[in-house]
């Protein structure tokens, strides 16, 4: 039953979280930007009119609100599912991932939003000057070494506990586990080399801003690394030491933890008063 | 330490780069023994193709502006202050005006000074 009560109250926590806590503070920096930086100073920032800004932030909260109702739903169901059940019983284990999944569309969406405006930024660009940095982008200019090699000896060590709890066979759910894993870090290879080696988005994207967002992106990435390893570990133990009642928490606490790292590491890395707005100013021509 | 290009300006892309790092490396922003950035990273940043930017880098290799160590990457030359403050092309019209001038006053026509050079030419390139 306790079990049962930390699951709520920690559900609950990833609904705020997610759907309602970041949601807020990031519409909060969409209202700072368009109140701090409007389009008669700062024509470059809006390719697209601040109707359409305005419209796009309505939908953002719109939908934030409708999973807001969802996943209190899905708790209520929970507690009445759950309450017919005692022990160490696995219950809609999968729910907080898949809840967690959902949650994350609207970021999504907002990415690729962002994306879009990035390409009629590019688009508008009449500038013919660009500028770059001499200084070259390596890994270790933005992660610590110590961060990597954990990460990488966590991933090891993953693969290694899960050998050593299912006696050295390989199982069907190791390769699984550890294909995910190659398609998770592959990405995050891929990304990483575009970010310090690929084209900038934003056309008009200031040399210090950039270094930040690059710094942000690496450090977010080695820090999802770590936490899915310890997850999964987490994950394999669960089974194997029969605690599952215990899955449904780790679930939870995973995808809150993904998002603190991710979605707030870039709220508080790339607040807007740290960002060089007057790149976006009509009479720059240094882009 | 920043460099910037203008994609219209009628000087080529790739001299404008060996211009921009030369004047960095004279105006002491950086300083021999720096590290450069790898010339997918410089394209990149510069919206160039990686051609322009090989090129650039290996002209400045060939005038030991910078040096390439392999996998380590590629960094300013310990001569590259003098280097970069070397006129190469005036050097070289200077070599060339110097050589015609002694051409012609042993009798040497025009046309026969071209056919030489383009013989000349032609042997190295063999």
């Amino acid at each position: 039953m306790s079990i049962n009560i930390l699951f709520y109250a920690l559900f609950l926590s990833q609904i705020i979280l997610i759907s309602y806590y970041y949601p807020k503070q990031i519409i909060k920096r969409v209202d700072g930007v368009l109140k701090n930086f409007p389009p008669e100073s700062y024509p470059k920032l809006y390719p697209v009119p601040v109707e359409k800004v305005i419209a796009s932030k309505t939908s953002y909260k719109l939908l934030n609100n409708i999973i807001i109702v969802i996943g209190l739903v899905l708790l209520t169901i929970h507690v009445y599912i759950s309450a017919d059940y005692v022990g160490n019983k696995k219950v809609a284990e999968g729910l907080p991932l898949m809840f967690g999944m959902v949650q994350f569309i609207p970021f999504m969406l907002l990415e690729v939003s962002g994306c879009r405006q990035f390409k009629l930024m590019r688009k508008a660009n009449k500038s013919t000057s660009r500028t770059a940095d001499l200084t070259p982008r390596h890994l270790f200019n933005y992660v610590s070494p110590l961060s990597v090699v954990l990460a990488v000896v966590l991933l090891l060590a993953f693969v290694s506990f899960d050998l050593y709890i299912n006696n050295f066979t390989i199982t069907s759910d190791l390769i699984i586990k550890v294909l995910t894993l190659c398609l998770v870090h592959a990405l995050f290879i891929g990304l990483a080399i575009w970010h310090l080696t690929g084209k900038r988005l934003d056309p008009h994207q200031s040399i210090e801003d950039r270094s930040n967002q690059t710094e942000f992106s690496l450090q977010s990435m080695v820090s999802v690394s770590i936490f899915l390893s310890l997850f999964l570990m987490a994950n394999s133990a669960v089974d194997v030491y029969q605690l599952y009642s215990l899955e449904i928490i780790i679930n939870t606490l995973y995808f809150q933890v993904i998002a603190f790292f991710s979605i707030g590491g870039m709220l508080k890395k790339t607040h807007i008063d740290k960002i060089n707005f007057d790149v976006y100013k009509a009479d720059n021509s240094t882009t | 330490m920043e460099i910037t290009i203008d994609i219209e300006d009628p000087m080529p892309l790739f001299t404008q780069v060996v211009e921009q790092i030369k004047s960095a490396i004279i105006n002491n922003k950086i300083r021999p023994g720096d590290s450069l950035p790898s010339i997918r990273q410089l394209a990149n940043d510069l919206e160039l193709n990686s051609k322009t930017v090989a090129k650039a880098y290996k002209l400045l290799e060939r005038d030991l502006v910078i040096q390439s160590k392999g996998y380590r990457g590629t960094f300013v030359h310990p001569e590259a202050l003098v280097n970069s403050k070397m006129d190469l092309n005036s050097e070289v019209l200077a070599q060339l005006n110097s050589a015609i001038s002694a051409c012609r006053t042993a009798g040497v026509t025009d046309s026969e000074l071209r056919i030489a050079f383009s013989s000349a030419m032609n042997v190295k390139n063999n």
